[in-house]
């Protein structure tokens, strides 16, 4: 029995009901659409609602997509999904993730607290914990855990920055059984897409500002340390994980300074902008056509992001 | 944007208020894709009318949309069948289209040079509306709903193909 099965097996027996474990569709999608090419990656294997954090119910659940291989030692993506930090699933990743696993990636795809509950550090707290979780299940989901990066869109970008940066701050504790009441290490690379990164100044920024407020439980003036407890950009040091950023047509929320102060910190940090792209709506096959879509969907962050993950985690089998 | 999409209902409203005449039937259409600029791109697009209710379109169009420390080209080739639905005013009025292309993009940043290369192709069904200002200028807006595949160049990633909602405007001269 190789190591997917054995995945396969376990999550069938995991609190006693049967896990929602499906092959993914995509390459009968593209046998009946477009015949003449050839195809050979296999389907992911999907593990649906898996509990990282029992003690939150369905907001601490991940999706985990697994390459269906025989290695037993994945570099991983783990993905935190947007929504303005009050909406969103982790059914975000649907079209992202299953062409990383086919790649040879695990991917898992992470539920986080949601506002009104999930104020700020909590929601830090989950994504933490999905990493900690992780790791402590490396072996069951066969992931190298000193491969792992974190990839978050929008909100989920912002999240995904301070994983990179503040995993271990003492001030933001992840106390969940997967930490063991000890720091979680940062992850191995980390891939902010287009949200922001100084929380100071998307406020002076963005119009909805009780929205931002929302996040942290008051205004920059009143919170002042949980504004800063809450930005990437004040966490940068030396010896960082290496950064890919990416913004859509507006840079707002301080990502390029974020990319001047990791670089200055002697830190590795890429920026990638893409014109045109609107946030859900993006420019892709066509030009002049627009799509549903992320910018990280893009056919200019798919790359960058391949290239990227090559360098710092490993291509995937 | 908001601003063009609304001045594009006010004129299509305008050219649907006047009062109908007999206008020639056109057989050629040159247009431009305007959307494109928003992603540092440009997109043209040549249409003849090769039945009584069918013409073909060949489209072509260039992209450089990444920025900061990466640079990108993006070309695509493109050819469309539009099934005009109306018989008294073809190659006006409404228009249902299918539509392929192919779009490859290679894209580069400033350390390593080529950072690999993506080709994406496109299988569409569109439909659109063509409103016409002086029995000349054209202005078509199209909604669609296809497939698209795309592939690594350098085979880093595997091939994926997933459904995908286009929205589209041209803009154009008819003669």
């Amino acid at each position: 029995m190789n190591a997917g099965r054995q995945v396969r097996a376990s999550a069938t027996l995991r609190g006693g009901t049967r896990p929602a474990v499906r092959e993914g569709v995509p390459r009968i999608i593209t046998a009946t659409a477009l015949p003449l090419l050839a195809i050979g990656c296999a389907a992911p294997i999907e593990l649906h609602d898996v509990a990282y954090d029992p003690r939150f119910g369905s907001s601490t659940m991940m999706d985990v997509y697994l390459p269906d291989d025989d290695a037993i030692a994945h570099p991983t993506v783990m993905f935190i999904h947007g929504g303005g930090w009050r909406a969103g699933d982790k059914d975000h990743a649907k079209s992202m993730a299953p062409r990383l696993a086919r790649s040879g990636y695990v991917v898992a795809s992470i539920n986080y607290r949601l506002l009104p509950e999930g104020v700020f550090p909590s929601n830090l707290a989950d994504s933490v914990c999905a990493l900690a979780y992780l790791r402590a299940h490396a072996e069951e989901y066969t992931i190298d855990p000193d491969r792992i990066a974190v990839m978050g869109y929008s909100a989920g970008a912002h999240l995904a920055g301070l994983v990179g940066l503040a995993s271990e701050h003492p001030e933001l504790p992840a106390d969940c059984e997967a930490a063991g009441g000890q720091p979680v290490a940062p992850p191995a690379a980390v891939i902010p897409a287009s949200g922001p990164m100084d929380m100071r100044r998307f406020w002076e920024e963005i119009g909805d500002k009780d929205g931002v407020e929302a996040i942290f439980g008051g205004s920059p003036e009143e919170l002042p340390r949980a504004y800063d407890l809450g930005s990437p950009r004040y966490h940068v040091r030396p010896g960082a994980p290496p950064f890919l950023l990416m913004v859509d047509a507006l840079d707002i929320g301080g990502v390029g300074d974020l990319r001047d102060a990791l670089v200055e910190a002697g830190d590795e940090a890429r920026l990638l902008q893409v014109a045109g792209s609107l946030h859900i709506l993006v420019q892709h096959g066509d030009a002049g056509i627009y799509e549903g879509g992320m910018t990280s969907e893009t056919p200019e962050a798919w790359i960058a992001i391949a290239s990227f993950l090559d360098q710092t985690i490993g291509g995937g089998s | 944007m908001a601003r063009a999409v609304a001045l594009a209902v006010v004129l299509a409203a305008a050219v649907q208020a006047a009062p109908a005449r007999a206008e020639p039937v056109r057989e050629e259409v040159i247009a431009t894709q305007p959307l494109a600029l928003v992603a540092r791109g440009v997109s043209a697009s040549y249409e003849r009318r090769i039945a009584e209710r069918v013409s073909a379109v060949a489209i072509g169009g260039i992209r450089a949309a990444a920025l900061e420390d990466y640079s990108s080209r993006t070309f695509t080739v493109g050819g469309e069948l539009r099934a005009w639905l109306r018989q008294r005013t073809p190659m006006r009025g409404p228009f249902l289209a299918l539509h392929a292309s192919a779009g490859h993009t290679r894209l580069s940043d400033d350390v390593m040079g080529d950072v690999g290369g993506s080709t994406a192709l496109s299988q569409r069904f569109d439909a659109g509306w063509r409103f016409t200002i002086g029995g000349r200028v054209e202005i078509a807006p199209t909604v669609g709903l296809g497939l698209r595949e795309d592939l690594d160049s350098t085979e880093r990633l595997a091939t994926t193909v997933r459904g995908h909602i286009a929205i589209g405007l041209e803009v154009g001269w008819m003669r």
